[in-house]
Order: structure tokens, then sequence, then C-alpha cells
């Protein structure tokens, strides 16, 4: 007869005999996608790598029309946000729910407002004519190697907002599900390996940052 | 298991810093070396995640495996790739 508390609640799922091994498979599962996604953002950066390289230049003026201090300011608060989901899965697993549902409300507000400011960019990059495409315009050594760095930056933070999005959806599901259900959090696996999606989208922004906001700043 | 508060304050406070830092350096002329300049301090904000908010530190072997081993592919593509371009003489 197993002993294992979340035996007894009927959480665990089969094939699984102990909660350690149930939670062990569900970290396990999420770092292998995490490590698909780090290849998957992995295609981008070598593209970049190889694109910087070949126009370094072009690159070095394109880069100084980014504002830097909006994509530090994103940073600290994509910073933040990481810092108050790493406390809500904490509270997940000790079963503290105020705690859990106030820090995934905290994280939800900042991590709309880094899609709010990188909003804000993209409607500024528009009225500046640095979108890629017909309307572009750039004074410049190189302009169409120019217009490759913005390709990657609209490319690269878009899939990287895509994930916050997605990410932000997640937390409003999540947090639904554990303040409608007591339940929720019998089990802290689902909040451990959201924690996870959200630090890997932080880090992801880590490079992000240097890569597109500090090329060459004014 | 306690919630070490104080652990995660003091990792936000260290990611704040290592940000003025790479954002203030980005500003000094350092040439042509900038880029790797702000990459290094990246890796080392990015492992003070994985190792504290993604908790690697406290995980057993195998999440140590996997979580270096996506990191491990990418740096052999970036790294063949860039050999590539810096040893070639292109016409």
């Amino acid at each position: 007869m197993s002993t294992d508390p979340e035996a007894s609640t009927g959480l665990l799922n089969f094939p699984f005999k102990e909660a350690r091994h149930q939670r062990e498979s569900a970290l396990f599962g999420m770092w292998i996608f995490l490590a698909t996604e780090v290849l998957f953002f992995g295609g981008m950066f070598t593209a970049y790598m190889v694109y910087r390289y070949s126009h370094w230049q072009a690159f070095d003026e394109a880069g100084a029309h980014q504002e830097s201090y909006l994509g530090c300011l994103n940073t600290a608060v994509l910073l933040t946000s990481g810092f108050t989901m790493a406390l809500a899965v904490e509270f997940a697993r000790k079963g503290q729910r105020e705690w859990l549902l106030a820090l995934f409300a905290i994280t939800w507000l900042l991590g709309a407002a880094f899609l709010g400011i990188e909003g804000y960019e993209y409607h500024t990059k528009f009225t500046e004519h640095l979108v890629p495409g017909s309307s572009f315009h750039f004074t410049g050594s190189d302009p169409s190697s120019s217009e490759l760095f913005f390709v990657l930056y609209f490319t690269m933070t878009g899939i990287h907002m895509f994930h916050m999005f997605v990410g932000l959806m997640l937390i409003l599901f999540f947090g639904g599900w554990s303040w409608c259900s007591p339940r929720a959090l019998l089990t802290p696996n689902p909040f451990e390996v959201l924690g996870l999606y959200w630090a890997f989208v932080d880090i992801v922004w880590l490079f992000l940052y240097p890569l597109f906001y500090l090329v060459h700043p004014q | 298991m306690k919630i070490n508060l104080g652990r995660s304050v003091r990792v936000l406070i260290s990611l704040y810093l290592l940000l003025v830092l790479t954002s203030g350096l980005a500003f000094l002329p350092f040439g042509q070396w900038d880029w790797l300049i702000s990459l290094v301090i990246a890796f080392v904000m990015a492992g003070l995640i994985l190792l504290f908010f993604m908790k690697v530190k406290y995980s057993e072997p195998l999440i140590w495996l996997t979580s270096a081993a996506g990191f491990t592919w990418l740096g052999l593509l970036l790294l063949l790739v860039a050999l590539d371009y810096v040893s070639r003489t292109w016409p």
C-alpha cells in the first residue's frame, strides 16, 4: 500500500507509482522541450552571427537607431518577473494559494508591461520607416544590409514576444485553475513546469538585449 | 523545504547590477570587443537564472545533463559556423 500523499489523493497518473518519479519525469520532459527551444532560437542566433560578421558596419549603423534605454527597461522588467515567478513556484510547492495568486498577478502584469513597451518600440519603428519591406527607408553606407538587422530584430523579438504571450496565457490558465479548484495545488508539478518555461523565455531575452540594443548605442 | 527569500533577492540584485554593468560598458569605447563583453555578462546572467530561478543547482544529475545538452549543441553549431566564416577567404 502506497503512503505517498499524491497517491492517496489520486493525483498519480499512470504509470507512476511515486510522486517523486512523477515530478522528475515532468521536469525532465520540460527540460527536453527547452533543449529543443534552445536549438529553435539557436538557428536564428546563428543567422545573426553570420550576418553580423559579414555586415559589421551596416549593423553598427542600424544598431545606433535602437532605443537602448527601452531595451534596458524591458530587461529589468523581465528579470523582476523571473524573480516573482520563481517565488510563485516556491509558494505553489508549499501549497500557499494566496501568495501564489498574488505573485502570479505581479508576474502577469510585468509580462504585459514588457509586451506594451515592446509594442511601443514596434510603433516607433513603423513611424521611422525602419520596418523591412517596401516602405523601409534608411540612410547609411549599406541600407540593404542594415535592413537585414531589422529583419532579424523583428523576427527574433517577434518570436520571443509570441513566447511571452503564450506564457501570459498559461499564467491566466494556471492562476484561474488554482483560484477555482483547491485541488490544483495538491501537486506542484504543472507550476514548476510553467516556472521553467517563464525563466527560459527570460534567458532568451538576456541574449537578445545585447545583440539588438547594445550594438552601437548612442 | 523552507522558502529562501533572501537568496532569491540576492540573485535578483546581482542580475540588476549585471544589467547596469552591461548597459554602461556598451557606451565605453572597447571597439570590436563590445559584443564579447556584453555576451559574457549575458552568459553570467543566464547562468544565475538557470542555477537559482530554474533550480538546476538543486536538481538531480539528469537535469544537469539535459539542461547542458541543448546549450552544448548550440555551442557546437555556433562554433563550427564561426570557424567556417573566419577561416575562409571569400572571393
